[in-house]
């Protein structure tokens, strides 16, 4: 980008190519903060989540119960913060999995270049074109596999996105000087990544994981709104679209509370993981 | 499902792009349709190598599953007699490699199969549900978010930092976020439970009666993909836009429509090619949530039912189906990718 | 400017795409829907299956079924079976049928004649056959055309399920099926037969349209067509019923019929169905083998609170596994009731009571174990996390994994691979008296899912095969065996559901009980006048 300064003429935006506003920002990670706290503190629901009124059924929101009840007369809203806890922790478990993988084997695929880069590039180019909530929907629905399985196989096959900008992030920088020169010195390759690298790709790693996170939710949540993965009676967000959306003329409650804060959610961790990404993009440029 | 504005880095198989954007060769030479068609058969090949893989590890699955398919074509009352004699009949108990073959042998020949469940050829089954609903619901979403995600794309890159686009980028994180089955409960609740103006369940009597039915279901699928197509699009042209190129040709007063033609267009093609690409792969698994939300009977519900009920053949046929399908979308869109942009050519050829 | 051009020329393309779909979704506002009233019946039905091959129906879609093919005898509401295909029956020997067959034809054209009975009987008797009904067919040693016009049948054994196994099955004519590689029922080979209805349109498992058979031998039905259709979820099927284009709407969900009774301009008809939910025991599992832990579990499940949420009060407690009606056909209400409230004591519930039993049990205090849950049905699902948390107070812990319908049956009543408890729900297969209880508690058979083994009952049971069938000796023959079973407490009973019919104001209905569909439809919903 070196004739910038020579052409003044040209417009830059100042929040960079594709960054929403501070404001945006704050928002969602305010929504994020009031999530983990459900998660942390879930005794601040009212009433227990799994006990069943079978009198109280499908009633509309009231003093006892703020957002009404669900089919079995259990609390809405004790349910909704009790799912906080499955909503963040899968995706988070999710998440942290895929871009561990994807990170060393990015990293090695970069640094190593040569046909280890090939052999990697090829599988990743192949699991790249499949679509992850397919397969899991149908090896799950084939097998009759659990939570565990459908787990394992978004993780399979959320690795390639990512482990292609670990990639290409240690392509960019096995070129630099200090790296080569600490190569030239017969510095373990081990040691650079780990010493070297990896302090860099920090901000990469972090906007990578809220990413990963949103999929993962997306992920997650469908699989249960298609009845796999999550047993009956769990007060998972996703679950609990499934069961109460029959019910839904009597208490849309039910329905809609895990809803909105599935999206709220899922967008406040995209918000923020685009915004830490353009960060880091903005930073790559400037090398 | 990967739908943000994260720049994805261009394939690792095809080289690193080049500086030369002045392109002005529009023919393509006939080394290069050489290049072409040797690129086609090395994809196919490996194509023909993933289907192999992908029809073998669906025939491991469903044979490892409990429960076989005699007990959902005999019914509650069957007897343990009748249960063998159906696994008899259909050599269930026959080596998996015995059983692969004669699958695999007599798919070649196009025949997949008869449905356990619907009593009728498998590849009949796939077609009136292809048919019928799944490729025009299919047809319908790809073009309209296409069309409309990136022109949305392009406003929001020409007017960045304005209201306008930020108010576009705005709506779009959530349109791209939210999950498919909850825009498609919402949808479904508000436009065709409440206000009953239009049918949400079923795919009606086939013609102008079927797309009636199939506008509440693309709707679900065009908010998503619209949004995510809007973002990328817009990333990809703003960047476009800010490059020097973009600056140098305006300065030199070269006409907007090269402008845009060999500047914005080159530039862009090869990401939103790729991008249309998976749009089309997206809305595979879509599918299968939008034909359960509104009862259509495509082949997401099909592939649904089949699950269901062990229904061998079909599971095989329609997983079948699907992987041919995102193969040759990705043979497809590489080969255009190629044609379009005259530098991932010259990176082949210095590769080879 | 190129630059807006461009732009323009995209976004009237896709005004365009808009204008062009709004356009035809305005134009076709019509449903094409007979309205009610023009001798269409148009019917809400519960499920619909795959194909219309007589290997593939029974029970409810046995409703369509017979207005197509028709059976030798017509089983009636009052019970009684009347002469259809087969002008008469002889029984020169209690093991042996001989059918007379009436000179009719099938609807392309062709008479029937004793092949095509031969052909269908054997479609569900072949050992290989994958007919749903085949379980009926156990007991029949051969099948014979002994003349142009009659078919011999002789059983093996005596088995009272013998006529009403005649009523439900269908005849289909053989040529048909043997001109379409064996099969017929598929949207490409449709089915055909002697009925008074032939098929017009057929979407599997959506829809079926039947008219009237122009070429009918006997009296002329009501309605010119049929229709059915079977929304898959609660939202579809009250907006259906809500449009005015249906006539009728049979077994809805029961949690719906509160919100499908506002709907202006029908009638409900509500009765006991001839279905049992029920809480099974393996006797062989333990810590269910032990009568002690059976009892203390009977007196923790809260069956009020079941029926009120599961099924919004349209359901009645269950005391023992056959529903009353079934017996009550065999003799008087009275013995009936008597002996059920007797059952009744031992299923109260009481908290207290149920701990003193755990407490003799070899666990007093408490044990856990896992429960697989058919996914497919919501009510299996609620009635299963009610129970879980009635045990709970008792110290019971039980986990719910859910299944889908092939691996819960293959597990449950093929493997017999469970923990030791399953909740489920037993259809009545005919009005047969002794059936369910055949069925359920015959030592070995697999569908006895408790795998009781007890002598007393299988004599009963087999003293009760020898029995006539119009003896008087049946139902206190079967109120014994029930008495039998009770003491070893196989199953907790849980409830009856009800059945309901909605019908249009301009219908009638007559004779509707738990066998309706094997009765013609037309006669069970007739027009008004």
């Amino acid at each position: 980008m070196t004739a910038t300064s020579v052409i003044p003429a040209v417009r830059r935006t100042r929040w960079g190519v594709g960054s929403l506003p501070p404001v945006t920002v704050t928002i969602a990670l305010v929504i994020l903060a009031g999530v983990i706290v459900m998660v942390l503190f879930p005794g601040i629901a009212p009433l227990d989540p799994d006990r069943i009124d079978a009198a109280a059924a499908l009633q509309g929101p009231s003093a006892a119960h703020w957002l009404g009840t669900d089919e079995l007369g259990r609390d809405v809203l004790s349910r909704v913060i009790a799912g906080a806890r499955t909503a963040f922790l899968a995706p988070l478990g999710l998440a942290t999995g895929i871009v561990a993988l994807s990170l060393t084997i990015g990293l090695i695929a970069g640094y190593a270049g040569g046909w280890v880069d090939t052999f990697i590039g090829r599988i990743v180019d192949v699991l790249y074109a499949v679509p992850a909530l397919l397969v899991a929907i149908v090896v799950v629905g084939v097998t009759g596999g659990g939570f565990v399985m459908a787990i394992v196989i978004l993780t399979i096959f959320g690795l390639p996105s990512s482990t292609r900008l670990f990639r290409a992030a240690a392509m960019e920088r096995v070129r630099l000087p200090y790296i080569e020169a600490a190569r030239t010195v017969g510095t373990s390759p081990v040691r650079i990544l780990f010493t070297q690298m990896l302090p860099t790709l920090r901000p990469l790693i972090v906007a990578t994981l809220f990413l990963q996170f949103t999929y993962g939710l997306i992920e997650v949540s469908t699989l249960s709104f298609l009845g796999l993965g999550v047993p009956p009676g769990a007060s998972d967000w996703g679950r609990m679209m499934f069961e109460n959306r029959a019910s839904i003329s009597a208490n849309a409650w039910a329905t809609i509370a895990p809803g909105v804060l599935l999206v709220l959610l899922a967008v406040s961790t995209n918000v923020v993981g685009d915004w830490l990404y353009n960060r880091y993009e903005a930073k790559e440029r400037q090398r | 499902m990967s739908f943000s504005s994260v720049k994805e880095p261009a394939p690792m198989s095809l080289a690193a792009a080049g500086p030369d954007a002045l392109d002005h060769r529009r023919a393509v030479r006939w080394s290069e349709v050489r290049l072409i068609a040797t690129v086609i058969a090395k994809r196919l090949l490996a194509g023909v190598v993933v289907l192999f893989i992908v029809t073998v590890l669906i025939f491991l699955f469903i044979h490892a599953a409990p429960g076989g398919p005699e007990v959902a074509i005999a019914g509650l009352d069957a007897t343990p007699e009748q249960l063998a004699a159906i696994r008899e009949l259909y050599r269930l108990d026959d080596p998996l490699p015995v059983q692969y073959w004669t699958y695999i042998s007599s798919a070649l020949t196009g025949d997949l199969g008869t449905s356990f469940m619907l009593r009728e050829p498998v590849a009949d089954a796939i077609g009136r549900a292809l048919s019928g609903v799944t490729i025009p619901l299919i047809i319908i979403t790809w073009t309209t978010a296409l069309v409309f995600g990136v022109s949305l794309g392009y406003i929001s890159a020409r007017k960045r930092g304005q209201l306008l686009d930020r108010t576009i980028v705005g709506i779009t994180v959530v349109g791209a976020t939210a999950p498919m089955f909850a825009t498609g409960l919402l949808i479904s609740t508000v436009f065709g439970v409440q206000l009953r103006w239009f049918p949400f369940f079923g795919s009606g009597s086939g013609g102008l009666d079927t797309l009636y039915h199939l506008v509440l279901p693309a709707l679900t699928m065009v908010i998503v993909m619209l949004a995510s197509t809007t973002r990328i699009s817009r990333v990809r042209f703003a960047q476009v836009l800010e490059e020097d190129q973009y600056a140098f040709a305006k300065a030199r007063g070269v006409s907007p429509r090269a402008i845009f033609g060999r500047i914005i267009f080159r530039n862009s093609a090869v990401q939103l090619i790729t991008w249309a690409g998976s749009v089309i792969v997206g809305l595979m698994t879509g599918l299968i949530i939008v034909e359960q939300i509104y009862s259509l009977p495509g082949i997401g519900s099909l592939l649904i039912t089949a699950i269901g009920s062990r229904d061998i053949p079909m599971i095989q046929g329609i997983t079948l189906v699907i992987a041919v399908a995102i193969v040759l979308v990705t043979i497809i869109v590489d080969v255009l990718c190629i044609i379009v942009d005259p530098r991932i050519r010259r990176g082949m050829e210095a590769d080879a | 400017m190129s630059q807006p051009n461009q732009r323009r020329r995209r976004r009237s393309v896709g005004a365009a795409l808009i204008a062009l779909t709004l356009i035809t979704a305005t134009g076709c506002a019509s449903s094409g829907e007979a309205a009610p009233g023009d001798s269409s019946l148009d019917v809400i039905f519960p499920i619909l299956r795959p194909t219309l091959d007589v290997r593939d129906n029974a029970a409810q879609t046995l409703g369509i079924q017979l207005l197509v093919n028709e059976p030798l005898f017509v089983y009636t509401p009052d019970g009684e079976f009347v002469p259809r295909l087969a002008e008469s029956v002889e029984q020169p020997d209690p093991l042996t049928f001989v059918y007379t067959l009436r000179d009719v034809t099938f609807s392309d054209g062709t008479p029937l004649t004793a092949d095509d009975v031969v052909y269908t009987f054997d479609l569900h008797r072949d050992p290989e056959s994958t007919s749903v009904m085949a379980r009926y067919w156990g007991a029949v040693e051969s099948v014979e055309a002994t003349g142009e016009d009659e078919v011999t049948v002789k059983l093996s054994a005596s088995d009272p399920e013998w006529p009403y196994t005649v009523a439900k099955t269908g005849i289909v004519s053989a040529a048909y099926y043997e001109a379409n590689g064996g099969q017929a029922g598929t949207p490409g080979a449709p089915q055909i037969g002697t009925g008074p209805y032939v098929v017009d349109e057929f979407k599997a498992s959506a829809e079926v349209d039947l008219v009237r058979n122009p070429s009918y031998w006997g009296e002329e039905a009501p309605y010119e067509s049929i229709a059915f259709t079977a929304p898959k979820d609660d939202n579809s099927r009250l907006l259906a019923l809500q449009s005015g284009n249906y006539d009728a709407l049979l077994l809805p969900p029961l949690s719906q019929v509160k919100a499908l009774s506002a709907v202006p301009g029908y009638v409900a008809s509500e009765i006991t169905d001839t279905s049992t939910y029920r809480i099974n025991f393996d006797l062989t599992k333990p810590p269910f083998d032990e009568l002690a832990v059976r009892q203390a579990i009977s007196h923790a499940v809260d069956r009020d609170a079941i029926i009120g949420a599961v099924f919004n009060d349209h359901a009645e407690p269950a005391d023992a596994l056959v529903p009353p009606p079934i017996l009550e056909v065999a003799g008087e209400p009275g013995p009936v009731a008597e002996a059920y409230d007797g059952f009744a004591r031992d299923f109260d519930l009481d908290l207290d009571q149920a701990r003193e039993y755990l407490a003799q049990s070899s666990v007093p205090d408490g044990f856990s174990f896992t429960v697989p849950v058919q996914q497919s049905d919501p009510a299996q699902t609620l009635i299963a996390q009610i129970v879980a948390q009635s045990l709970a107070e008792i110290g019971v812990d039980m986990t719910l994994a859910p299944l889908d319908d092939n691996t819960y049956i293959q597990q449950v009543y093929f493997d017999k691979d469970i923990d030791g408890l399953s909740i489920d729900s037993w259809s009545a297969g005919s009005p047969e008296p002794a059936g369910m209880l055949f069925n359920a508690y015959t030592p070995g058979i697999f569908s006895n899912v408790s795998q009781l083994d007890s002598a007393a009952v299988a004599a009963g049971l087999a003293e009760y095969r020898e029995l006539p069938v119009d003896s008087a000796e049946r139902q206190p023959l079967l109120l014994d065996v029930l008495t039998e079973i009770h003491a070893e407490r196989p199953t907790v009973p849980l409830l009856y559901p009800n059945l309901v019919f909605f019908t249009a104001e301009d219908t009638t209905v007559s004779g509707l009980n738990g066998f309706w569909w094997l009765s013609p439809l037309y006669e069970i919903i007739a027009p008004a006048s």
